[in-house]
């Protein structure tokens, strides 16, 4: 799968399902939890997401606002995992 | 006269022992080559915890011993031995913890129950001594054996190294809560300290110093004796001006702690991980808890709250299904309660802040999202609700049950004023606005090095001022114990 369907799958999720806001004009760069757009416990759904729509796990530890700040990183870490 | 064993009998982190201990421990330290440097940490370690009190270094040795063979049997078990052997570590670590902790505190409960329907006619107290620390390297072990069970670590082969985790000094006391990798990291690195981190820890030394010695203290000899005891003979005035001091007692305490004990660990070369980010600034509840006790905070999300959440998310995947957004949050802060003591307060202290957390999760799914920042009334206004609305739910943090409902109560009832004079709260209200000048410092890089990137003479204005109110301070009486230790 290419990075950039990853991305758009992720804002597809986060802006319907997450910030509950699917005409929101999310940028794959904008900073999601920094900027207050969804908070830190909001990643919990994003693993779960992963898990289900790509079939990554990614651990708990790394689920965190460093990490997953923006689409971007998010979709780099699940490109990562796929190998 | 100060007698040698007044000097090292239950080194606080403030006391004159402690620094002398410290700067002994430092020498042989960095005379001896790497490979000993561990060692000579550890013998440390173990004398400072021996200066509390000998079984508390027994129970921490023993529970070194489980804890470094359990992860080893992690490592080589068959996927399906994995799981027994992590519950296996896991209920030893929570065995110790909950007899040496709760027991004293829960069996009173019980043996009340008992006493009332004549099944028995005394009560069974151990008068127990809980070991310093053991709440806090509790937690490290089984963050230490969990990891190793998801294989996002191999199990350290070095006794030295996993006692040291569990023990080592700076942080025994009141953590910071460290995680393996990145603690066995730094102790088989090689330690090369210079100028820059030898400024950088006694800077994190003196604010700490400040932070407890200094505000912390001058607020506590200020409060009025009975106030949280007895919160039904005061008006509203009193309660909420204490109170809200109290919170700063609280957090300068805590702060204060943290920053020594990191200071004091990096003249080591090993650097604790932040527990505070000016939390008093936060805009929102759960931003608060990400800005206070953060490795607490970090600990309870990893292996609490990410993996209920999960779980729930996995059953039912939608994010506006409410207990997805209230649940999780709501049973790691119980958890959190508990972790804090037995008692039924700190369980409702939890379920409150719990219950807060899930509230702002419910009411921002259906907020407006922007991420274009409040303009700077509304962001201030945020801040003060947000710490008035904290402080006030906190109440059972240090008040029991009878003494919450009284003080809540009391907060509707306006009376006579009684301990709010000029001379009572002057004071306290200067001790406030230094922790919060402190906090303004601290803002910019988020860290206790503020200090450093004034100029030059702001620099020497500020640790003047400041070691001459560090130097009257240790003057007055006996310093209270920290906070956080006693939990």
């Amino acid at each position: 799968m290419e990075e950039n369907e990853i991305r758009s799958k992720l804002r597809k999720f986060i802006c319907t399902e997450i910030m509950n806001d699917a005409e929101y004009p999310l940028k794959y760069d904008e900073p999601l939890i920094t900027s207050g757009l969804i908070d830190s416990f909001s990643l919990a759904q994003v693993g779960v997401f992963v898990e289900i729509e790509f079939q990554i796990y990614i651990p708990d530890p790394e689920l965190t606002v460093d990490n997953m700040n923006t689409i971007d990183a998010m979709a780099a870490r699940i490109k990562e995992k796929m190998g | 006269m100060i007698q040698m064993t007044d000097l090292f009998s239950k080194l606080s982190i403030t006391s004159n022992g402690f620094f002398v201990f410290v700067l002994l421990t430092l020498g042989i330290y960095y005379l001896v080559p790497k490979k000993a440097q561990n060692y000579v940490l550890l013998i440390a370690s173990y004398l400072f915890c021996f200066t509390w009190d000998w079984t508390f270094a027994t129970i921490l040795f023993a529970s070194s011993i489980v804890n470094y063979w359990v992860a080893l049997k992690l490592d080589k078990a068959e996927d399906s031995a994995k799981t027994r052997w992590v519950w296996i570590g896991v209920a030893a670590n929570l065995g110790v913890l909950l007899f040496y902790k709760y027991f004293d505190q829960t069996s009173v409960y019980f043996f009340k129950a008992l006493l009332r329907i004549g099944l028995t006619n005394e009560l069974l107290i151990l008068d127990l001594l809980q070991p310093i620390g053991i709440s806090f390297y509790t937690l490290q072990a089984i963050s230490y054996l969990v990891d190793v069970y998801r294989k996002q670590i191999p199990a350290n082969h070095s006794f030295v190294e996993v006692s040291l985790y569990l023990g080592y000094f700076p942080k025994l006391l009141a953590g910071p809560i460290e995680r393996a990798q990145n603690f066995f990291k730094q102790l088989q690195a090689d330690v090369e300290i210079g100028n820059d981190q030898l400024v950088e820890s006694f800077i994190k030394i003196f604010v700490g110093l400040v932070r407890k010695l200094v505000i912390s203290e001058t607020i506590v000899r200020m409060i009025p004796l009975g106030v949280f005891a007895a919160p039904q003979k005061y008006s509203m005035p009193d309660l909420l001006f204490w109170w809200l001091t109290f919170a700063f007692v609280i957090y300068n305490d805590f702060a204060g702690y943290t920053s020594i004990a990191r200071g004091v660990s990096g003249l080591f070369g090993i650097q604790l991980s932040p527990n505070f980010e000016q939390p008093f600034f936060s805009t929102s509840y759960i931003d608060f808890w990400n800005r206070w006790h953060i490795s607490l905070s970090n600990w309870l999300r990893d292996y609490i709250y990410l993996p209920v959440s999960r779980a729930m998310l996995r059953r039912n995947p939608s994010g506006r299904y409410w207990p997805n957004l209230v649940i999780p949050p709501l049973v790691t802060m119980i958890v959190s309660g508990i972790w804090h003591g037995a008692a039924p307060h700190f369980i409702l202290w939890g379920a409150l802040n719990g219950l807060l957390q899930g509230y702002e999760r419910v009411q921002k799914m259906f907020a407006k999202k922007t991420s274009i920042p409040l303009p700077r009334w509304r962001q201030i206004s945020n801040i003060v609700v947000t710490l008035l609305i904290l402080i006030l739910i906190n109440a059972p943090f240090k008040m029991d049950f009878t003494q919450t409902l009284a003080f809540w109560s009391g907060l509707f009832r306006w009376g006579i004023i009684q301990t709010l004079s000029i001379h009572q709260i002057i004071k306290p209200i200067l001790a406030i606005g230094l922790s919060f000048f402190i906090d303004v410092m601290q803002l910019p890089a988020k860290d206790e090095l503020g200090l450093l990137r004034l100029s030059k003479p702001a620099k020497v204005f500020l640790l003047t001022v400041g070691l001459l109110l560090l130097f009257l301070s240790t003057r007055q009486a006996a310093v209270a114990p920290f906070i956080y230790q006693e939990f």
